[in-house]
């Protein structure tokens, strides 16, 4: 428990005296650590500890949020004021008892005592990336490990307290041959403490970083225009993300700034295609036990063979739009009202080999490695980056490409996938929308999207 | 929890906690508001008070940082006591050093003090208009996507145990309208942001209003041919595309050698109409600083002139490293080591004006917006970017153009900058450019 119950009360009554119709408190205290190497030597070392907390009322669909650093008790009821003050009116509402604190694991603390293995392992990366080929010429390896404590108490009987501990690592290595450069990554995240550092095989991801900055490098750019493209699993899941995902939460759907307005039980996708948000994976980057407005977390399905099925729902969509919560409610931290947010997204495994789809494709794009996306979900418009690509000719996959983006929109893509493989995988990323940046994973089986715009050379 | 110090108080204690290491403070509190409307309905009403304080310890070449939200005695013992165990395992190549005591200056003109004093009713109201005057602009405005008011004022300290003690205020206001408007089965996005340091001068209604005009004009927006075109980046797209290259110039990704810029100082790269310059004194801008993150004097500091590449950003310690004159642009956060970051770059306006630029052959297409710089592999400089734009035939707009990529690499395409427009607007963040026209631009739509 950060607050004494009796103190959180006391903030949710004094939030609810001028009329508000819900009041939240949610208050976090995060301890965050950073490990950086570079030049082939420890480059950072950085300790930090945030603590605030923010208040929430809402009247109907009128919402204040009022946050601060200080977590006196005055302070606290201050800012409950003030939230109260600017909802000013002559009702009074009661709020409903907290139950007993629910309390969903405790965080494991940062380790204070020798922070050697977390050395070793950027240590690992950096020789590992140098030594796999004398073009390598700097490597940049970082590792961080975040403890947070939230803890929630509402005006409807929610009292609850969650521990998160992430960890995530990235590796980027340049290489450089006649005056080019260019450079490859890969990372790591999941829900850990330091001891699961253990878990993570540096070596490869040291190797994919050297090995990718090396390939790129000596790649052609990729021919420009329309054509098929076969996305492979994990990161290319990035394509349901940024093409759909963002569209189905309700932050878009209760503005009417969604293509996927009005859709609910229509067909929006290809019948292979169906579609899940599912915040209960174990370990996985974006799993929680509860959201952050306190509710449960859930496995929701988005779309079951090509028929939406759910958005994605916080408590305020719900309100607006009166579909029922789906625990999605999340924020970066307390500096955030929470607003719907995507966990674990994927696309559910189909049918096909990935033999079966390759050799469909006469003249296309094989996008092996995907980078990072935005959309404009009021048209749909989304665009992704291709970290590593092949051409795709006559069933075979030839030369590797470089310098790939893909456009779509996301009904017609969605629309477009004609073939979904069998061996589905997530990969760790982070989200950034209108409550902050937030721990996510993609994922996918293999797709074949019989149509995208590939940009690249005339 | 013991007692909340205030940030002066805090500081004081902190420098005393040093005992024989050298120490630097940086610190920031800040104070915001801001206000959404949905559905001519206030749709989220925020205000924040928050400060964060940052301790970097120097022990010979040893370096450590950490940072607190809180300002208790024990957690600011607990932070003096991390940087201090940070300190122990970063060996840093060469020493750096703490600016003695000094006289720093100051820069009045980031601060209003009438913009703290605006009522809260009037945000409220200003709010409203943002979204309102957009929707009764036009029917086939269909709604308002984003729409929000918002103000923040900050205050930032610098102080250490070698005497140097300084902080200054600044504060700004920003409001955008985004709209939707239809467009037969489809939407259409746009829209407009603008940010002052007067209240009185942000005009919500000529905002919301430009939202929506900006909006309709995107209807009937068709795919370009796949080709290689004229191209004109708008002003604000020509911000988007300078931001690309803001890193290229920091003197760290010199020395890491990230940087496409190594070993390019003196050398022509850029194009001769192309002049660019990190200047920290724009009174409207947002990077603006009257001292750097060590506590240094701001310097204006030219980055092109004439296509050649005049200078890196420096730091005191990669002036010293590189051998390059010192350019004060030391760049942290209490929650970050030391760095170098530009404050706010500015292109040289050009004598073109913008009709002469769009007149510079039969076709060309003007690109208003890049979406997104996810496409940008900032190493090579190589790029596929999505964009929005305008197809202007004989310097008449001919259609709105969408769904297309622009290829290429970013230092070929400033390379290849043949007339710079004398448009540059009114700042909403740190880039400020004119126009810009560049010949043989890959662009990729339809087949």
């Amino acid at each position: 428990m950060l607050i004494n119950e009796s103190v959180l009360k006391k903030v949710i009554d004094a939030a609810l005296s001028k009329g508000a119709d819900f009041a939240e408190i949610y208050v976090e205290d995060t301890r965050k650590k950073q490990f950086a190497f570079m030049d082939g030597k420890p480059d950072k070392a950085i300790s930090g500890h945030t603590l605030g907390a923010g208040v929430r009322v809402f009247r109907g669909t009128e919402q204040i949020y009022v946050y601060t650093n200080d977590l006196s008790e005055a302070g606290l009821l201050k800012v409950a004021r003030q939230a109260a003050e600017a909802l000013a009116s002559s009702q009074r509402r009661a709020a409903v008892a907290p139950g007993k604190l629910h309390v969903f694991g405790q965080p494991k603390p940062l380790k204070t005592s020798s922070s050697e293995p977390q050395w070793g392992a950027l240590r690992l990366m950096n020789e590992t990336a140098r030594g796999h080929n004398s073009l390598i010429t700097q490597v940049q390896a970082q590792l961080n490990e975040t403890v947070k404590s939230v803890h929630i108490m509402n005006s409807e009987g929610i009292h609850k307290f969650e521990g998160r501990n992430y960890l995530n690592g990235s590796v980027f290595a340049f290489a450089e041959e006649n005056g080019q450069r260019e450079s490859g990554m890969d990372r790591t995240a999941f829900i850990g403490s330091h001891e699961d550092w253990s878990k993570v095989d540096f070596k490869a991801m040291a190797l994919k970083a050297a090995g990718q900055s090396l390939r790129v490098l000596r790649a052609a750019w990729t021919p420009a225009g329309e054509m098929p493209v076969l996305l492979d699993s994990a990161f290319g899941g990035v394509i349901f993300h940024e093409a759909c995902g963002h569209g189905l939460e309700t932050t878009s759907v209760a503005k009417n700034a969604s293509v996927f307005c009005g859709k609910m039980d229509q067909k929006i996708a290809h019948e292979s295609v169906t579609a899940i948000d599912d915040g209960t994976r174990d370990g996985d980057y974006g799993s929680l036990q509860i959201d952050d407005e306190g509710e449960a977390t859930q496995k929701t399905t988005l779309i079951e063979n090509g028929i939406l099925k759910s958005y994605i729902v916080d408590k305020m969509g719900s309100r607006k739009t009166g579909y029922k919560i789906t625990g999605s409610g999340r924020r970066q931290d307390y500096r955030f009202a929470p607003t719907s947010r995507m966990r674990n997204t994927y696309i559910a495994a189909g049918p096909h080999s990935f033999e079966d789809m390759i050799k469909d494709i006469d003249y296309g794009l094989y996008a092996r490695d995907l980078g990072g996306g935005s959309v404009n979900p009021a048209t749909g418009s989304y665009n992704f980056a291709v970290t590593e690509a092949f051409m795709v000719r006559n069933g075979r996959i030839e030369e590797q490409v470089k310098g790939a983006s893909l456009i779509g929109t996301g009904i017609d893509t969605l629309g477009n996938i004609v073939k979904v493989g069998k061996d589905l995988k997530l990969s760790p990323g982070t989200c950034g929308s209108s409550s902050g940046m937030i721990p996510v994973t993609v994922g996918q089986p293999p797709l074949l999207v019989s149509k995208l715009t590939v940009g690249g050379k005339v | 929890m013991s007692e909340l110090m205030t940030m002066d108080d805090a500081i004081d204690y902190v420098l005393k906690q040093a005992t024989g290491l050298d120490l630097e403070v940086l610190a920031h509190e800040k104070k915001s508001t801001g206000v959404g409307y949905q559905n001519r309905k206030v749709d989220q009403f925020t205000f924040s008070e928050t400060h964060q304080l940052g301790v970097r310890i120097l022990d010979g070449k040893n370096e450590g940082v950490a940072f607190t939200e809180s300002l208790d005695r024990e957690s600011l013992d607990e932070v003096v006591a991390q940087a201090r165990d940070n300190a122990r395992m970063i060996q840093k190549e060469w020493t750096a050093e703490l600016r003695p005591k000094s006289d720093l200056p100051k820069m009045d003109a980031l601060f209003n003090p009438k913009l703290e004093d605006v009522p809260v009713d009037k945000k409220l109201e200003a709010a409203g208009i943002l979204e309102a005057a957009a929707l009764d602009f036009d029917p086939a405005i269909k709604a308002v996507a984003y729409t929000r008011y918002s103000d923040v004022s900050a205050r930032t300290w610098i102080a250490n145990t070698r005497g140097l003690r300084g902080d200054y205020r600044q504060n700004f206001c920003m409001a955008y309208t985004y709209c939707v408007a239809q467009d037969g089965e489809n939407s259409v996005v746009a829209g407009e942001t603008r940010a002052d340091r007067d209240f009185a001068k942000l005009d919500p209604r000529a905002i919301a209003l430009e939202a929506a005009q900006k909006a309709l004009a995107r209807r009937g927006a068709v795919r370009p041919d796949t080709g290689v075109y004229t191209v004109v980046f708008e002003n604000r797209a020509a911000e988007n595309l300078i931001g690309l290259v803001s890193g290229y110039f920091s003197g760290k990704s010199i020395d890491e050698g990230t940087s496409p810029l190594k070993g390019k100082l003196g050398t022509q790269v850029f194009s001769p109409k192309l002049s660019l310059s990190d200047d920290p004194f724009h009174p409207r801008a947002g990077g603006s600083r009257p001292f750097d993150e060590e506590g240094f004097a701001s310097k204006k500091t030219p980055l092109i002139e004439n296509g050649v590449v005049k200078n890196f950003l420096t730091n005191s310690v990669l002036a010293r490293k590189l051998s390059l004159p010192h350019t004060a642009s030391a760049s942290r956060s209490p929650s970050s080591d030391l760095d170098v970051g530009s404050t706010n770059l500015v292109v040289a306006n050009g004598a073109s004006t913008f009709a002469d630029l769009v007149s510079s052959d039969n076709k060309v297409i003007v690109v208003t917006n890049i979406q997104g710089s996810a496409g940008f592999r900032a190493t090579s400089g190589d790029f596929s970017l999505p964009v929005e734009g305008e197809l202007y035939e004989n310097g008449r707009k001919v259609s709105p153009l969408k769904d297309f990529l622009l290829s290429g690499n970013i230092l070929k395409i400033l390379g290849d900058v043949e007339a710079v427009g004398d448009d540059a607007k009114d700042p909403v963040g740190s880039v400020i450019s004119p126009s810009l026209l560049v010949r043989g631009v890959n662009v990729v739509g339809k087949s």
